[in-house]
């Protein structure tokens, strides 16, 4: 075996670490770029309203200036939830829902997302008035929540977003923005133990220049249409 | 020139030189006795659940190949392994070694092993085929499933129900195929422990061949065509029950038996 | 005096070269870019992003001098004169020439070499990027659609760098030596097919500039066309110019083995390296253009809007998927032939041994090339698409395995009974053949029928194509890589970093990948950001093997960095190899020879001066085919 300087193998352990260094940097740097996969560093947290019951308050619009108005081109068009798509609610509770959606009606895709479905009763309340269904052209966005692989505690619930006419006024300022009046809708859902959930909207309300239309952009999008529901306790 | 007497001759070239070849299949067969052995046994703990006979045949089959395998890579490894410790030389070679050429005999009965191994495994796979495609049960229930990304939506048009939940329901013990379809881009539709997979494809409508499922319990399906972001996280439980709480079922969730 | 001619020096060296490349393409793209956002609508963000590429690979090629030859000698205007043919090998440029449009063979092989490692080093460290994320369920490091962009550049870069690292380094700088000719063919279209490598690595990287590309290497139509991110665009762009690339370099080499062998070398002596790179290049021609070909319509479907792939509109999926797999079967024998070639090469070497039954490799390579081409639809035996034809396409994969098995007999054989020398190189082809009989075999279960039904788009697809590509392939590359490494670069690398290598990747390898066969056995899908629980474990060991994988990418690092600062000179014929390669001085000159040698025999011949043996097995009669009593088998043409 041939004889070797110390600087030989201190080499060997310095390249090792350098190599991994340059690994690490390397994951630093995926993670920040933007574009390559947004996550909103907000958190939109449920407020409990008793000992196992809470409340979260989401909104959709139609563009992103209210809660991504950083954003450049194309996303600061895309529709959007708001204020975060990070949502984390607690464990054994019932979870009421309030989306005020401030935007247009897109054509659904499947039909199956025109019901409401998991929800407590089976309904949701479109501005107060309880519905099991909308029609599939008076559909904005559906909040579908899902459970992931393997699940100990499967949720699903799938609820349409009743749109405002595209016609309608818009009275609303929102940071300098107009927007129409908005429809509430409210639902309730039953949470178990801790875990992890994503929930996304099957109503394609992207940006598409392609047949079937919709899918992509905000759809595509976490941060915009997609995201993640964490049960904690 | 060469290749010439090549007949009964399998001694050593020295007296003292030990027969080599002989000792190397021997080795080799021990070892693939064992490798071979070792695997059935081990075999219950690598093979998944399998809840119909279509799994159990893909099971079964895999069985079967690697069996056979184990003797075809403990060659390889073997030979590879005497001649690495066996033959080497210590320092940088000064002389040649002996060329070798192949007999004829070796080629073609190297050509004619290895063509029957093939020809069987290629019987063996039309027959299970076959039996898949061609020979199914008459009469399925028919669940037809749509993928969109990221969701799979299913329903039973014969019964006019639509699962609610992330879930499809089976009877025990009757047939049932799958009519897969795509609203968006490819889906893969697969489940692994019915032993069935078929990709959906946007406008077309494909069907996976007729299964029965023959074991009650929970499994799962997954999507096994990359379809964007949510790819990992689309799947839905598939419950096989009996026919009873299928029947309830049923109606639970709208539609009449 | 003195200060003006060594700036006139310094501008005749910098244009054109690689700085007055970049600096022209940078500026073609903006402009390119510019005009066509003029013209575009504002919502089609893919028009101006394919309008800069093109303007940047343009004008890049005019900035480096590419038509340069075109302008001064083509059209049959006059030829060139030996001084400028000279000068545009380099002759008298130092380290310069390795930067510019250089046509000597064994620049361009040079560039290849460091390209290649360089993209074998950015995978290697993108996939150790895949398993940190997939040792536990959820999302740890990254998003999910971080995670598919991952999985896409991890895949096309070493896809694209095994095509490239046997035929490109060594079928450059080694094999024209090897058939006795002074170059190649054409030795302008030689550094094309150099330089359209590099155009692509801005091409492909500026991807995560533009949002990253969801759909894993394969590039699935509609998916492909769905997004809205101009990303999945450098994705398409880097392919067609890739396809351009490799396509010229294979015309390129099919000429040169056709026309330049020198005296004696007849197709039956020339070395089994040139036959496999030769089929792997012929099988490339075949089945590049089709790949070409489905890039250059899904970028029509995102920029112009036509719909080859979209079923609503009358186009199919399955279109692409059928133009993908025709190349796509293929293209893995492509990188598998001459790799397998560089293994057979190495072990004659390191056994001292001619090749147990050379025409019986022979036959088995040309078959392999021949039938790989009818394979391709057991890709898609779950496509739903022509599932009639899933029995034949069973058939002729099944049939594969046999002209394979002729080669493990080969190479076997020629190990048997020889005097084995354990170098790196060697260790690199036992551990090839381990892998590939792993990978083989396993290519069996997925081209059976009920076993493909639960396996097809799983983990299980992914362990078998990584135990055969990288298991088998890159580590021939390896063997190739430390064999000629004292040829190319006159230096040794050390052995002892080099065996360490070699156990730290081949015991993390089957550490990796032998847990994800079992994680697919269980179920788990293929591309999973997000790894269910049941397959927590499996991914998790499969991750913490992988940290020897990664430590051996290092080490190499080191021994190549210290090797060719400091490392040992090394001989002209640092092996004891028999092939020409070995018979010119280390550095190689300019024109190769001195007087182009004359073949007498195969540069097999190892033991020709031995008694007959007989074995069971082999007969060892070597007929004196030449008459020098030296073992070279080569003398020069006076």
């Amino acid at each position: 075996m041939k004889k070797h300087t110390s600087g030989f193998y201190i080499g060997i352990i310095v390249s090792l670490i350098v190599g991994f260094g340059a690994t690490a940097g390397i994951v630093v740097g995926f993670q920040s770029i933007r574009g390559l996969g947004y996550e909103p560093s907000a958190v939109a947290r449920a407020n409990k309203t008793g000992p196992s019951s809470a409340t979260l308050a989401l909104q959709t619009f139609p563009d992103s200036q209210v809660c991504h108005a950083d954003a450049g081109a194309p996303q600061i068009d895309w529709v959007t939830y708001c204020p975060s798509t990070h949502l984390e609610v607690p464990a054994n509770s019932v979870i009421t829902v309030v989306i005020s959606n401030y935007d247009g009606a897109t054509t659904l895709a499947n039909d199956y997302f025109r019901q409401v479905h998991g929800t407590v009763g089976d309904v949701e309340l479109v501005n107060n008035k309880p519905m099991s269904g909308l029609d599939a052209d008076k559909i904005s966005h559906t909040f579908t929540l899902q459970s992931v692989p393997d699940t100990s505690y499967p949720i699903f619930v799938s609820v349409p977003i009743a749109a405002v006419p595209d016609d309608a006024p818009t009275p609303v300022t929102i940071n300098g923005n107009s927007y129409p009046k908005p429809n509430i809708i409210s639902f309730q859902f039953r949470t178990g133990p801790a875990g992890t959930y994503v929930w996304h909207c099957y109503d394609p309300c992207g940006e598409d220049r392609e047949p079937p239309f919709g899918f992509s952009g905000a759809m595509s999008t976490t941060g915009y249409m997609a995201g993640t529901l964490t049960v904690t306790n | 020139m060469s290749s010439t007497n090549l007949g009964e001759n399998v001694g050593s070239p020295t007296p003292d030189e030990p027969n080599h070849l002989r000792r190397a299949l021997i080795i080799w067969a021990v070892l693939s006795v064992v490798g071979i052995v070792l695997f059935l046994a081990l075999s219950p703990y690598i093979l998944p659940t399998s809840a119909s006979a279509l799994s159990d045949t893909a099971n079964y089959t895999l069985v079967l190949l690697t069996v056979l395998a184990v003797p075809v890579g403990m060659f390889v490894a073997v030979f590879l392994f005497y001649s690495m410790i066996v033959f080497r030389v210590k320092e940088r070679p000064t002389e040649d070694a002996v060329p070798l050429k192949p007999r004829p005999g070796l080629q073609i009965g190297w050509m004619g092993i290895t063509g029957l191994l093939c020809l069987f495994l290629v019987i063996w796979g039309m027959v299970a085929f076959y039996q898949e495609a061609v020979a199914s049960p008459s009469a399925p229930i028919v669940v037809r499933v749509t993928g969109q990304q990221w969701l799979w939506t299913i329903e039973y048009p014969q019964y006019g129900a639509t699962s609610q939940e992330q879930a499809i329901e089976l009877p025990v013990n009757r047939p049932v195929k799958f009519d897969v379809t795509s609203k968006d881009v490819l889906h893969g539709f697969a489940i692994r422990a019915l032993g069935v997979r078929v990709d959906a494809n946007p406008g077309e409508m494909s069907s996976t061949p007729v299964v029965i499922p023959s074991v009650i319990g929970r499994y799962t399906v997954v999507c096994v065509e990359l379809c964007g972001l949510y790819h990992s996280y689309m799947w839905s439980e598939v419950d096989v029950v009996s026919q009873s709480t299928f029947d309830s079922w049923i109606v639970s969730q709208g539609g009449h038996v | 005096m003195i200060e003006t001619r060594r700036r006139t020096k310094l501008i005749q060296a910098l244009f054109p070269s690689i700085v007055s490349g970049v600096l022209l393409g940078v500026i073609g793209a903006i402009i390119a870019g510019v005009v066509v956002t003029h013209f575009a609508s504002p919502d089609n963000l893919d028009a101006p992003v394919v309008a800069a590429y093109t303007g940047w690979v343009l004008f890049f090629f005019i900035g480096i001098g590419a038509f340069n030859g075109v302008w001064d000698w083509g059209f049959a205007r006059q030829e060139p004169t030996p001084a400028e043919e000279l000068q545009l090998a380099g002759k008298d440029q130092g380290l310069w020439r390795y930067f510019r449009y250089t046509t000597d063979h064994k620049v361009v092989g040079m560039q290849y070499l460091v390209t290649v490692l360089l993209f074998f080093l950015l995978g290697s460290i993108g996939a150790f990027m895949l398993r940190l994320e997939q040792s536990s369920p959820g999302a740890i490091f990254f998003n999910p659609a971080t995670y598919n962009t991952i999985v896409g550049m991890h895949g096309i870069l070493m896809i694209a760098a095994s095509i490239l690292m046997v035929s490109g380094p060594f079928g450059n700088f080694v094999l024209p030596i090897m058939i006795g000719a002074r170059d190649m063919a054409f030795p302008r279209l030689n550094a094309l097919s150099y330089w359209l490598i590099f155009a692509i690595i801005p091409i492909f990287f500026s991807t995560l500039a533009l949002g990253g590309f969801p759909t894993g290497w394969t590039g699935y139509a509609p998916l492909s066309v769905q997004e809205l991110t101009p990303g999945m665009d450098a994705y398409c762009f880097t392919l067609i110019i890739f396809a351009i690339s490799t396509t010229v370099a294979a015309l390129n080499i099919v000429t040169t083995v056709l026309v330049l062998r020198t005296k004696g070398m007849t197709w039956g002596r020339l070395p089994v390296f040139v036959w496999g790179v030769v089929l792997s290049v012929v099988l490339g021609l075949t089945a590049f253009p089709s790949f070409l070909i489905s890039q250059v319509m899904v970028l029509t479907d995102r920029v112009f809007q036509t719909s080859f792939f979209i079923a609503a509109n009358g186009g199919s999926n399955w279109l692409y998927e059928h133009l993908f797999w025709f190349m796509g079967h293929p293209e893995v024998y492509v990188i598998a032939l001459p790799a397998m070639a560089v293994a057979v090469e190495v072990s004659a070497v390191f056994s001292r041994k001619t090749v147990f039954g050379h025409r019986m490799l022979l036959g088995s390579l040309i078959t392999i090339c021949i039938l790989s081409v009818l394979v391709w639809g057991h890709h898609l035996y779950t496509s739903g698409s022509a599932t009639s034809l899933d029995g034949p396409y069973m058939l002729d994969t099944e049939l594969i395995s046999i002209p394979t098995g002729f080669f493990f007999l080969a190479l076997i054989g020629t190990l048997w009974r020889g005097k084995i020398w354990i170098t790196v190189p060697l260790l690199f082809v036992g551990g090839m053949l381990i892998n590939f009989v792993i990978g083989g075999i396993t290519g069996i279960y997925l081209a059976d029928l009920p076993t493909d039904e639960i396996l097809h788009g799983g983990m299980f697809v992914t362990a078998h194509f990584h135990f055969t590509l990288v298991g088998s392939m890159v580590f021939g590359f390896f063997a190739g890589f430390y064999f000629w490494f004292p040829k190319m670069l006159g230096r040794r690398l050390n052995p002892m970093l080099g065996t360490l290598h070699f156990w730290l990747f081949e015991v993390g390898f089957l550490g990796t990948f032998l847990a994800l066969f079992y994680a697919g056995l269980q179920g788990e899908p293929r591309w999973s950001a997000n790894v269910a629980p049941e397959f927590a474990t499996a991914n998790l060991i499969a991750s913490l093997f992988a940290i020897l994988i990664a430590a051996s990418v290092f080490i190499l690092v080191y021994n190549v960095v210290i090797s060719v600062r400091s490392g040992e000179v090394a001989a002209a014929n640092e092996w004891g190899g028999k092939t020409l390669e070995w018979t010119v001085p280390t550095p190689v000159p300019l024109e190769n020879f001195e007087h182009l040698p004359e073949i007498k025999s195969t540069p097999y011949d190892y033991g020709v001066s031995l008694p007959p043996v007989e074995g069971a097995a082999g007969v060892g009669l070597e007929p004196a085919l030449h008459t020098q009593p030296e073992t070279l088998h080569s003398q020069p043409e006076s």
